[in-house]
């Protein structure tokens, strides 16, 4: 029994660590996306955008691995479907990504405990 | 084994499922346009040399982002004609829409190109001979500019026309600036200009590329919507 518990924890905390390289990184790739990317595309210093022209880029290439990686999260975690969705979306909005990689992290200690 | 209950609540959710993911599959399709306008001339080719067009563009195959904006001149038939209307042409500064005249020039080896001579009269030439005509080399029209009629083309694309003819076509089209018989006589028509396409969608090839490959793994997933909570039993008992 407990042996199937700790397998299935182990399982948990990779599935976790995936998900939460992958927020961290899509976190910052949102920040430098809505707030440079963007801005210098469409309102400011429009002269630096090709500068910036690789973050749509690899924002747009990494996603689906975080995609991929929040899915496998919330299925080990045994989150609803609705939720499996908000930790897909997290992934486009700036901040909301580091908000699901903190929540996926507490509860996985509260779960270890 | 296991069967699956087809409750009036599982059909409602297989059904909206399918309709999700084709709509993700849709947003794919049309990033897949996107990717493509983005190539049409992200790299505009000021070049003045008229080319032969079978040493740029191959009949059959898609158009080279080199290929396009190039001026390029052929020899050969017309066969067929339509008109294009509620087209976009340059005025100035600003864009009037008129119907065009669009024939299709066939070529040596059994092959066609969309040749816009000029604005649609209402009393269409008939041009039975040989014909040289020199124009700018543009990539056909993804969106429809107009209401489906007989005759009419609703955008600027061979593929609209394929039925119609045996000939291979090639990709894109050409704009005339000058058509002449096979003993210089120049033919009239009124001309349009043909400037050179610069791509107005934002982003790059790559970008958009991405795009659809998210939007049609959301809609894999869409489709698997349903079984979500099997899933997550079998994975995390």
């Amino acid at each position: 029994m407990s042996t199937a518990n700790n397998s299935n924890l182990k399982g948990l905390e990779s599935a976790m660590n995936r998900f939460r390289i992958m927020a961290i990184w899509c976190g910052v790739m949102s920040l430098l996306l809505w707030f440079v990317n963007v801005p210098t595309h469409y309102w400011i210093f429009k002269g630096s955008h090709h500068y910036f022209t690789w973050v749509a880029l690899v924002h747009g290439f990494t996603y689906p691995i975080y995609v991929l990686a929040a899915f496998h999260y919330c299925l080990k975690a045994r989150k609803s479907f609705n939720q499996t969705i908000l930790f897909i979306l997290a992934g486009t909005l700036p901040v909301a990504s580091f908000i699901a990689e903190r929540r996926a992290q507490a509860e996985f200690r509260a779960l270890s405990k | 084994m296991t069967k699956i209950k087809l409750t009036k609540s599982a059909l409602t959710k297989g059904f909206a499922a399918l309709l999700i993911s084709l709509l993700f599959i849709e947003l794919g399709i049309w990033q897949l346009h996107r990717a493509q306008d983005s190539t049409k001339a992200s790299h505009p080719i000021i070049n003045r040399n008229v080319a032969p067009l079978d040493s740029i563009a191959q009949a059959g195959a898609n158009l080279s982002p080199m290929a396009i904006n190039r001026m390029v001149e052929m020899t050969g038939r017309y066969v067929k004609l339509y008109s294009a209307p509620n087209q976009p042409v340059a005025n100035g500064s600003s864009k009037r829409k008129v119907s065009l005249e669009v024939r299709i020039l066939k070529i040596s080896g059994n092959r066609g190109i969309l040749v816009v001579r000029g604005v649609d009269s209402t009393k269409s030439q008939s041009i039975g001979e040989d014909v040289k005509v020199i124009g700018r080399l543009y990539p056909r029209q993804s969106t429809d500019v107009a209401i489906p009629a007989k005759g009419g083309l609703t955008r600027l694309d061979p593929a609209l026309v394929t039925g119609d003819t045996k000939l291979e076509l090639f990709d894109g089209y050409v704009i005339a600036q000058l058509e002449q018989t096979s003993y210089g006589i120049a033919i009239n028509a009124m001309r349009i200009s043909a400037p050179i396409q610069i791509s107005k969608v934002s982003g790059y090839y790559w970008q958009h590329i991405t795009y659809v490959f998210i939007w049609w793994l959301l809609a894999l997933m869409a489709l698997g919507a349903p079984f979500y909570n099997r899933l997550r039993d079998k994975i995390a008992p």
